[in-house]
This record gives structure tokens, sequence and C-alpha cells, in this order.
């Protein structure tokens, strides 16, 4: 479940070690702060609140068999079976039922426990003073009982629910994020891939030789159709891939402007077996064709360079835009760059640069990027979660 | 091999538009020679019974018996290139050494480096030409007065600052353009330009001399300002 809870097992693991660990941990800081809180009871009409102390300890000591009583009772009683069941009134009267219990037990531990052995540590001499703890009205011992159980039985049960809350809440969490998983699955599923790509086939031989602009389209649409469906899910992807992809995209864009659109393609011929994250740089290079190419009246023109430098990738876009958001310089640049830069910083912490400079005139993307060479065992330290995440 | 240094090849491939795009490719090769196609698994078998052949272009997915299934019935399988729409079964075409694995749309260029890798060297030759991309030379657009004016990286010799605006000297022309200086910066690749001063930018390959203070180019005189001095004289070395 949610990393959260992996992380602080001694919170949430159900584990025996750690369930000892914290019930003790609880009763020992009650135990303490109750006994804190009786020996504050004013002593021979107030003259000291102190010599109390080891009293008031050994009274909440023995009064805690109450509270634990009252706590697991509702704790694994009536709040799983009827509160988390939704039977309220059920849930009142057991509760209602267990504080009085509890108060009964109190008075039954004040008057035949405690008492008996304050009488004894006091003829024995471990207390300087008895003083007796006089035969009150039951009535009273009662509230008294009452009193310490409704506060511990609250902090009990907040506890409890609290817990219940959040994992539920994760556990919801969760199963959003796999149903999310699970219609993509189904999309692509539904998409038939085999049905697809012999279609795309059938039409490129119809093509080939009537209309040689068609079937290069077409071999275009498929090979982005086939990295989108298969590739992308992959963590990394060879760089020769994902450049191949970005050639093809813009092929396919480029139709759309005839000869209006100058273009100017720079890539590397050789990729020295590096692998990049997939579809990182393919969202830049659509943004181009969004907000500035294809919103442009004048001249389109778009130029992409990729220098590769060891393991360096240097990527310079640029593409002219339309002079008409002159005044818009610090818009908020679009959904797809600002994907693109929490992936960057997920994948690529402290290994990467972008600048992004909207100009009136021209948008100008300079990254630089530190890439993997090969696929060593360091990629499974990408987080897999975190690229479902960013996308 | 056969005399007369021909591969003879097979496609077995259940789509009929599929089949004739292969067998149009295999006439198109010189050292090909197209033995046989079939429709199924089934008939590939009794032709490889009676035929010998040197290449089979097999399609993985077909009805009754699929490709890689049908590749292990036989006893002395030939060469195998695989065709597929789908690459679920990549990892094991590699594992039944197949020489290669094509994804329709085969392109003709896809299909030649197959055929190449099959040994069929001579074919090559009679490749067609490649799609060769054309060479464009890299240039940006500067607005300058109200219009889009297209400067090639190469015609560049400096660019100056002045104020809002900057002034693009190139071999052929001065062009004034609203824009500052640092945003031109980011536009041109850090290993052609560089920086020399608050208000210079200098393209490297123009650069006639130099001095600690002064860069010549074109007659003209340009300084190199102290905080660029150490990052000059790093990249003129």
């Amino acid at each position: 479940m949610g990393n959260q809870m992996q992380q602080q097992p001694f919170i949430f693991s159900n584990a025996w070690k750690h369930r000892l660990q914290r019930h003790g941990a609880f009763w020992v800081f009650w135990w303490l702060f109750q006994g804190f809180l009786y020996s504050f009871i004013p002593v021979n009409n107030g003259d000291s609140y102190w010599q109390n102390l080891e009293m008031a300890m050994l009274d909440s000591l023995i009064f805690m068999g109450a509270h634990i009583f009252l706590a697991y009772s509702l704790m694994y009683f009536v709040v799983p079976r009827f509160l988390l069941a939704q039977r309220y009134r059920a849930t009142a009267l057991w509760t209602a039922a267990f504080f009085i219990a509890t108060a009964f037990f109190s008075v039954f531990l004040g008057n035949y426990v405690i008492n008996p052995i304050r009488a004894w540590l006091a003829n024995n001499g471990y207390v300087q003073s008895y003083f007796e703890k006089r035969p009150v009205l039951v009535f009273h011992s009662l509230l008294a009982g009452l009193r310490g159980g409704i506060t511990i039985g609250g902090i009990a049960a907040a506890i409890k629910l609290m817990k219940y809350w959040y994992v539920k809440e994760q556990r919801n969490l969760q199963l959003q994020k796999e149903n999310i998983a699970a219609q993509l699955q189904l999309l692509k599923a539904q998409v038939h891939p085999h049905f697809l790509f012999n279609t795309l086939n059938n039409i490129y031989s119809h093509t080939q030789n009537t209309a040689p602009v068609a079937s290069r389209l077409i071999t275009g649409l498929s090979d982005i159709l086939r990295f989108v469906l298969y590739e992308s899910s992959q963590p990394l992807v060879p760089l020769s891939k994902e450049l191949k992809l970005m050639k093809d995209y813009i092929n396919l864009e480029q139709v759309r402007y005839g000869n209006k659109l100058d273009l100017h393609i720079d890539l590397p011929a050789k990729t020295n077996e590096l692998y990049i994250a997939p579809l990182l740089m393919l969202p830049l290079i659509e943004n181009c064709f969004k907000h500035g190419a294809s919103s442009m009246l004048e001249q389109p023109w778009i130029s992409l360079q990729v220098i590769l430098n060891d393991r360096q990738l240097q990527m310079k876009l640029l593409n002219g835009k339309a002079n008409v958001m002159a005044n818009t310089k610090d818009q908020p640049s679009g959904i797809g760059i600002q994907n693109v830069k929490k992936r960057l910083n997920l994948l690529y912490p402290g290994k990467h640069e972008l600048m992004i400079d909207n100009e009136e005139d021209v948008f100008i993307v300079n990254l630089k990027m530190e890439l993997e060479k090969k696929y060593f065992t360091e990629i499974n330290s990408l987080n897999r979660s975190a690229i479902a995440h960013a996308w | 091999m056969p005399g007369n240094n021909s591969i003879r090849c097979l496609i077995v491939e259940d789509e009929p538009l599929a089949r004739e795009i292969i067998s149009r490719y295999v006439l198109q090769v010189p050292t090909l020679q197209l033995a046989g196609a079939c429709a199924n698994a089934i008939q590939a078998f009794t032709f490889l019974q009676e035929h010998a052949v040197d290449l089979v272009f097999l399609d993985i997915r077909m009805p009754q018996l699929n490709g890689n299934d049908f590749l292990k019935t036989l006893q002395n399988p030939p060469k195998v290139i695989f065709t597929t729409a789908y690459p679920d079964y990549a990892l094991e075409s590699y594992e039944l050494d197949a020489i290669d694995y094509l994804m329709k749309p085969v392109t003709f260029e896809r299909f030649l480096k197959a055929i190449n890798k099959a040994g069929g060297a001579g074919a090559i030759n009679a490749e067609r030409p490649m799609r060769e991309e054309k060479k464009t030379e890299s240039f940006v657009y500067f607005r300058a007065d109200r219009k889009m004016i297209k400067v090639l990286l190469q015609e560049i010799l400096y660019i100056e600052s002045m104020k809002d605006y900057v002034k693009i000297i190139t071999t052929a022309d001065t062009i004034i353009s609203r824009q500052s200086i640092s945003s031109v910066e980011a536009m041109l690749p850090e290993k052609e330009f560089i920086r020399t001063h608050r208000s210079f930018i200098v393209s490297l390959q123009k650069i006639k001399s130099f001095s600690t203070e002064l860069i010549e180019i074109d007659k003209t005189e340009i300084p190199i300002g102290k905080l660029y001095r150490n990052g000059v004289m790093k990249q003129l070395g």
C-alpha cells in the first residue's frame, strides 16, 4: 500500500512486534500521565501537591486495568462491529454499557484493590502517612470512574478511527491509480493492434506506387503509433528511437503546411547506445506546432538541433510565433511543457537544464540532459511509479 | 546457394496485400528470386518439401499455425525474416535465430536492410536511391521592418545590442530587430557563436584575428568584455 505506511511501520504495521511496541508505548504514557494528574489533588488541605506522587502512580496503574478494558472493548468490539457497520443505535447502547461497566469496575478496583494495598503499605512503613481513602458514595466513585473512562475511551476510539480513515483513503488512492492503468490497458486492447497495423499496411500497399507522399505518411503514422502503444511504457528507450519518433512526428505535421513551413532539422547520426525516458522531448516539439507554427500567419519556421557530447544531450528548439500575443510574455506555459518539467524533475533530478524564452517573435527552448549509457541496473532506480504519476 | 548466385525466397503471409508488397520488393532486387508465396503454414510446409528455398519471409500471426510454431516443426529451416504487425513476439523470434524482424508496413529501404543481413549483399547495388534528407542550412528568423527576415547562421558576422534592439551584421546586410541580446544568444548554437561583451556576440568561424582585448571581424574591431575574457580565451584557445 501507500509509501507513507511502509515508511512508518511503528504506526501502521500489523506485525506483532510493532503492535506490542506502540500499544506498550501508549499505555506507559497513559499511566504516567494519569499518575501525575492524580498527584495534583491537594493533600491535607492543600499544603502539598507532591507527597502523593507514589500513591498516585500506584492508583494510576491499578485503574489502568479498567481503562485497558474499556479501550480495547471500544477499539476491537464496538468500532468494528457496530460503528463501521453503520449500526449507530447499537454503537450508542454498547458504548454506554461499556462506560458504565468501566465505572463499576473502577469502583471495585478503588475499594477492593487500592485501599487494601494502601493499608498494607502504610502498615509496613513503606509510606509515611496513610490517609484513608474514605468510603465514598458509590455514586461519586462511579462519576470518577466515568471521568477517566471517557477520556481514555475517546482517545482510543479517535486513534482507531483516524487510522481507519487514513488506511481507507490510501487504499482509495491506490485503487484510483490502478483503475486508470486498467482503463488505459482497456483502451489499448480495444484498438486491436493487429487489425490496426494490418489495415495500415493494406493502405500502404495501395498507395505505394500511386501516392508516395501518402505511403510515407502511413509508415510515419504506423511508427508513431507503435512507439506510443508499445515502447513508451518502458522506463527508458534507445535515444535513436526517440529521435526517429520526433522526426516522424515533424514529417507528419509538416504536411499541413505544404511548402510554407521553413524547417531545419539537425539530429545526431550516431546515438552511442544512449537511453532516454520516452516521450520527453516530443511534447516540446508538439508545442511548436500547437502554439507556434500553426497559429502564425506570416512565415512559419522551426529549427531543431540536437547535439550529443559524450553522454550530454543538448537540444535547441526554435520556432517563430505570431506577434499577436506580444504582451503575454509571462503567460504560463502550456500543460505539455509543465508536464515535461515535472517529468524532468522526477527522472533527471540535477541532471538536466531546461531554459525557455518566450520572446515576441520566437519561442526558444534549450534543453540539456545527462543521459544513461546502455541499460544499467541504475534504471531500476528510476521510480516506475514516479513515471506513472507524471503521466 | 545455387549456381546463379541468387537467393530463392518464399513468402508465407495470410494477408494478400501484405504478400503483394513483399513479392513486389523481392522482384525489384536482382539478387533475389521469388520461389513462391503461400497463404498459410500448411501450404508452406508442402511447398518446402518440394522446393529448395534459401530465405523465408514469415508472418508470425497466421490462422491455424503461427509462424513461430511453423518454424519449430522444420528440421532444416531456411533463413528466416519475420514480418509482423505486432511487436509482441520479437523476443521469441530472436531465440529462433531469425535474421531480422520487419514491422508492417515495411518500407523498401527497411526491406533492403534485412536482405543485406541475410547475405544478399548485392542487393545494395540494386537499391533505389535512399530518400536522402536534403541537408538544409541552419537559419533563424528575425523581425525587422514588420517583416520576418531569414538569416543563415553561416552568414552572421556578429551581433551588437543597442538598448532594446539588436543589430545583426551579416555578410550581405545589417538587420535591426527588436529583441534582447541574451535572447539572441539563446537562439544561437553555443559551439558556433560566442558572447564577447555585454553588447556583442560574434561568429567563431568569422574571426580573423584576436588579442586579449579585441576581436577582428570583417575590418571591424569588437571589444572583449572583462567578464567574458576568460570564457572567450578558453574557446579561442
